[in-house]
């Protein structure tokens, strides 16, 4: 049991790989184990992954940069439109318009980034809501993208076709994104990142250019966000008004809730519930809304580090004050694994 | 924060709590489907703006139930109702369900226009389901070229079938200004009344787009042109009852004229005070008005309460459907064949007037020209002045115009 | 155009404005005061506008039920700050998104009672018609009776915050509320007391623009967001700065409706955003963000 232990606290860093490697497993899995794959991998499974995403780029910015974007979705949405435009508009390849549409998401994240980079706090929240609004209004009076009847049909590339090929395909994306993240977060950019968040003021006398690191990591989020597009727009086979819409937004705030707005992976927690949420609620109640907003209000009041966090508050329960310092370091691993250790509580509050 | 142990337990246990139900809830989804029964999934929207729908579509259902019966040959139909909230998105994951997941024969659905095409795209990858629509009237629903799909109703351009040449011949306008939301719906719509119109030989003064939800209209009231002999209302229930009030307020001159959607009960049964600038009103559409003559009407409407729209045309789906599944006595044929050439078949005569289909199974349909009146008890009914039989689908889906389309 | 037209359209800038104001004067009190936005505020004026439209009906009188609707409106918002923002008020991401949970459950639970229909709170009856006014020809009364009273609060809170003791305790607060609290100032009773009157604006808000136009589900977000936009513009926690962002808000959609009715809606939204790009603090706010 000690040695267990003594390699636990000598291995931290393989320790902190260990619960994402484990959901990647259960993740390639999952097609196989359930009972009604053909529902359970678009549906549930798919849907689980660009929500996530989305969410990621949306939780990334709040945790290293301290800002709660609500433009993400938009970011995700014109990537998405940038793909359907060019295969249904003008009939390029796949392995064109993913490009485009990367590039069209991205680059309007630096947009954004530019915008809004002189604001802080609830100013930036609502500054790109706002944003968000006027590309929905945007795109759903443009002749070009085809106004409230959007862009369709976006066919997935022959070798998509199978469903599970696509479900691994975003897959793949889902962990390119997540390994991006987490190696942004610890390069050097990322570690100035999180001295910004906790001290602009420090970090400026110091000589850093805060504007410009907010207006990389801002575009770097809208990258991962653009990259959550390329999945919506073909699970969905179309791009229309809907994808941007305010309660498109909100579903993927919801998500980051649910996951946990500080974590990174957490998201995909949070997708999950989200989603079996969506397609089930409305067989036993209907409030459905109702439901998803009384869990929405409790997880913000008791667990503001969303589901991720509950196993910590669990352990916090279940903890005997008097444990050994043993426990006491397999706590701060665990910790680590959970991926929330080092963000600090958002307020400081209480 | 700072909990005590105590208050940390509950959240967890409260979310805990939450998920084994919401693992209950999955696991109780979705019985095999049996070879002696016939799954049916219903897809209405049941939240958002038309939530209503769910309820008219639950009536129309249960009524052709009664009438047909729920066996055919030693099958049995069941029934699943799915809800929407009217968006492509919910409409998507909606299908997918019932499909997928509850693993029905039959989709019955969907019910509103923006989600039209994508059921349509979705029934293009599952040629082994057929579709038929609930009461979504997009043009190229039926244009896609999936021989799944069936559309028992007219589209929102045919529901303007007959509207122009009765504008302008019988009540002698010739220049009609256009008001309607700018989508797609009011496109195909207005596009129906005013090529019919124009081609009368009518005129355009112009046109007024606004977005959905515009509140305050009298500044598009104050913008039409002198010389407009009327305006055209393209808005949808609770937008053309805030129309209508502000037009009572500001004493429009002008006759008005209605899409389909402007004069359905949840504008006319809107608690505001619209009397005044709705009465005299016309629309045309799928829905015929009171001195319409027809026995199957007068049945439907004494034997099911509160008939609009969406019941008539989920009763005129159902109705079809269940025809042809007793017409191949619950043998729906190797990849459901024998009922698609059944449903091909259709020719019945129901409330709503004579249905055939034509070679997109797109029905061809009689559509109603009906004006707004006050009852003796104040409330608002519509009135039958005209109505066109053999309306025919165009090939011509509109986009946003200012002039003569 | 027409100058009638210029003046007509010119008015109906105004006459929204007015509603904007009232909506979003509730709004920038308690932000004022608490450094909080609560993202249930489009609820509370929806809201009111059908408890309004109930009592109304029921009685026949407008001033009754305007009354009514902002008291029970007011009381809920006191309610909802006391149980789930009074422990964050210092976390405003949480409080945002814990009242956007509130706006989700509202939304849910308006739409299950009230349905999908249009509802408009019955005028009283000596409101009705038009007066004929210099340049701009006739216009509705009761537009204009709205316009009045909301330049009559407009004018009342102004007064209230600039004037009064407990403006002063207000104003304290809003600049340091812990140095407030250590003279002796209960400030939790004075943040209490904001939500309740902010709360309650928007209530009579939803009652005046319920009576001008109609109520639909929906409109809870729209005036949501509007109010939101009519705060940054005119910069957050001052009223007279609502009274310019809404003025500007107001007359944007309306000239915008008449030139490029297609867009209006994406003109008022770009408003804010170069607002915001330019003058983060909006165009009357303190520089402190």
């Amino acid at each position: 049991m000690k040695s267990v232990i003594t390699w636990f606290r000598n291995n931290r860093v393989l320790v902190s790989w260990l619960i994402p490697v484990i959901v990647l497993v259960v993740a390639i899995a999952f097609p196989y184990f359930i009972m009604k794959p053909k529902f359970w991998v678009p549906n549930i499974g798919i849907k689980t992954i660009w929500l996530g995403i989305s969410a990621m780029s949306l939780t990334f910015l709040n945790r290293y940069l301290g800002l709660l974007s609500l433009a993400q979705v938009a970011v995700s949405a014109m990537s998405a439109y940038g793909i359907a435009s060019a295969m249904v508009t003008f009939g390029l390849d796949w392995y064109i318009a993913i490009p485009i549409g990367l590039a069209v998401g991205t680059l309007l994240a630096a947009i954004i980034a530019i915008i809004s980079i002189r604001t802080v706090a609830i100013y930036f929240l609502m500054i790109t809501l706002a944003i968000s609004q006027v590309i929905y209004s945007w795109v759903s009076q443009e002749v070009f993208v085809n106004g409230r009847r959007g862009l369709a049909p976006v066919r997935r590339p022959e070798f998509l076709l199978e469903m599970n090929n696509f479900y691994f395909f975003a897959l793949a994306i889902a962990v390119f994104a997540y390994l991006a993240c987490r190696y942004v977060a610890s390069t050097p950019f990322g570690l100035s990142l999180e001295g910004i968040k906790d001290s602009p003021d420090r970090m400026r006398a110091l000589g850093y250019s805060v504007s410009k690191y907010r207006f990389w990591a801002i575009t770097f989020a809208g990258f991962i966000a653009s990259l959550a597009g390329i999945i919506m727009v073909f699970d969905r086979a179309q791009a229309d008004p809907d994808i941007v819409s305010l309660n498109s937004t909100l579903d993927v705030l919801i998500v980051a809730v649910l996951g946990g707005v500080t974590s990174i992976g957490g998201v995909f927690l949070g997708g999950l519930v989200f989603t079996l949420l969506d397609n089930f609620a409305s067989d036993f109640t209907d409030r459905s809304m109702t439901l998803t907003g009384v869990i929405f209000v409790l997880i913000l009041l008791f667990a503001p580090k969303g589901l991720t966090g509950v196993w910590e508050q669990l352990k916090g329960v279940f903890k005997k004050p008097s444990s050994s310092g043993a426990a006491k370091d397999l706590k701060t691993i665990a910790k680590e694994a959970v991926d929330t250790s080092s963000a600090k509580t958002k307020g400081k509050n209480q | 924060m700072s909990m005590s142990k105590k208050s940390r337990l509950l959240p967890v246990m409260a979310i805990g709590a939450t998920f084994s139900l919401l693992l209950a809830g999955c696991a109780g989804g979705g019985d095999e489907a049996s070879s002696d029964e016939i799954k049916i999934g219903v897809l209405a929207p049941d939240t958002g703006n038309l939530s209503f729908a769910m309820g008219e579509a639950k009536k129309a259902v249960d009524q052709v139930s009664k009438e047909l019966g729920l066996e055919f040959g030693g099958k049995t139909i069941t029934i699943v109702y799915q809800g929407t909230d009217g968006t492509t998105s919910s409409a998507q994951s909606a299908v997918r369900k019932l499909v997928e997941n509850d693993e029905v024969d039959i989709v019955l659905g969907p019910g509103s226009g923006d989600e039209g095409l994508t059921v349509v795209e979705y029934a293009l990858t599952q040629p082994d389901v057929t579709f038929v629509n609930g009461a979504a009237s997009p043009v190229d629903q039926t244009l896609k070229g999936a021989d799944n799909f069936f559309r028992f109703m007219g589209d929102s351009v045919m529901w303007m079938g007959g509207l122009g040449k009765y504008a302008y011949e019988t009540k002698g306008y010739k220049n009609i200004y256009l008001l309607a939301e700018d989508y797609s719906f009011p496109y195909d719509n207005a596009g129906g009344f005013f090529s019919e119109f124009c081609a009368a030989g009518g005129n355009m003064t112009g046109a007024s787009w606004v977005p959905v939800g515009t509140t305050d209209y009298a500044t598009v009231l104050s913008s039409i042109p002198a010389g407009t002999d009327a305006v055209y209302v393209g808005l949808g229930g609770s937008d053309a009852a805030n129309f209508l009030s502000q037009a009572v307020q500001a004493k429009t001159p002008y006759p008005l004229i209605g899409g389909s959607i402007a004069i359905d009960p949840s504008a006319l049964g809107a608690s505001a005070d619209i009397a005044d600038a709705a009465v005299g009103m016309f629309s045309g559409g799928p829905v015929p008005g009171a001195g319409y003559t027809n026995t199957l009407w007068d049945k439907f409407n004494s034997e099911v309460e509160g008939v609009n729209i969406f019941t008539l045309l989920y009763y005129n789906a159902a109705y079809a459907l269940f025809s042809g599944i007793k017409a191949v006595d619950g043998d729906l044929g190797d990849g459901q064949a024998d009922l698609r050439d059944a449903l091909k078949a259709t020719d019945f005569t129901g409330p709503g007037g004579h249905i055939v289909l034509d070679s997109n199974n797109q029905a061809i349909v009689d559509n109603f020209i009906t004006e707004v009146v006050q009852n003796a008890d104040g409330s608002l009914g519509t009135v039958q002045v005209a109505e066109a039989h053999n309306v025919k689908q165009g090939t011509i889906s509109y986009q946003r115009f200012d002039s003569c389309p | 155009m027409t100058s009638e037209q210029l003046f007509q359209i010119f008015l109906n800038g105004i006459t929204l404005a007015s509603v904007y104001f009232l909506v979003a004067s509730g709004l920038t009190l308690i932000f004022g005061l608490m450094r909080v936005i609560t993202m249930a505020h489009g609820t509370s004026y929806l809201l009111g506008g059908y408890f309004g439209f109930s009592v109304a009906s029921a009685t026949g009188n407008w001033y009754l039920a305007a009354l009514v609707a902002a008291a029970i409106v007011g009381i809920l918002g006191l309610i909802i700050h006391q149980v789930l923002i009074h422990k964050f008020q210092n976390d405003d991401l949480r409080v945002a998104l814990i009242t956007l949970g509130v706006a989700f459950i509202g939304t849910d639970l308006m739409a299950a009672t009230y349905g999908g229909d249009a509802y408009q709170v019955p005028a009283p009856s000596n409101w009705l018609g038009t007066v004929v006014l210099p340049f701009a020809g006739s216009y509705s009364l009761q537009r204009l009776i709205i316009i009045l009273i909301s330049i009559i609060i407009g004018v009342a809170l102004w007064l209230l915050i600039s004037k009064t003791r407990y403006g002063a305790i207000v104003r304290a607060g809003v600049d340091d509320s812990q140095m407030t609290a250590a003279t002796g100032v209960n400030t939790r009773v004075i943040f209490a007391s904001i939500f309740l009157l902010g709360s309650a604006l928007a209530g009579f808000a939803g009652v005046a623009n319920g009576t001008l136009f109609t109520l639909l589900p929906g409109q809870d977000g729209t005036f949501l967001l509007y109010s939101l936009v009519v705060v940054i513009v005119g910069g957050m926690g001052s009223i007279p700065g609502a009274a310019l962002g809404a003025l500007l808000v107001g007359l944007v959609s309306q000239f915008g409706l008449y030139f490029a009715p297609t867009y209006a809606t994406v003109f008022t939204f770009a408003l804010m955003v170069i607002v915001l790009a330019v003058r983060p603090q909006g165009i009357m706010g303190k520089v402190r963000l």
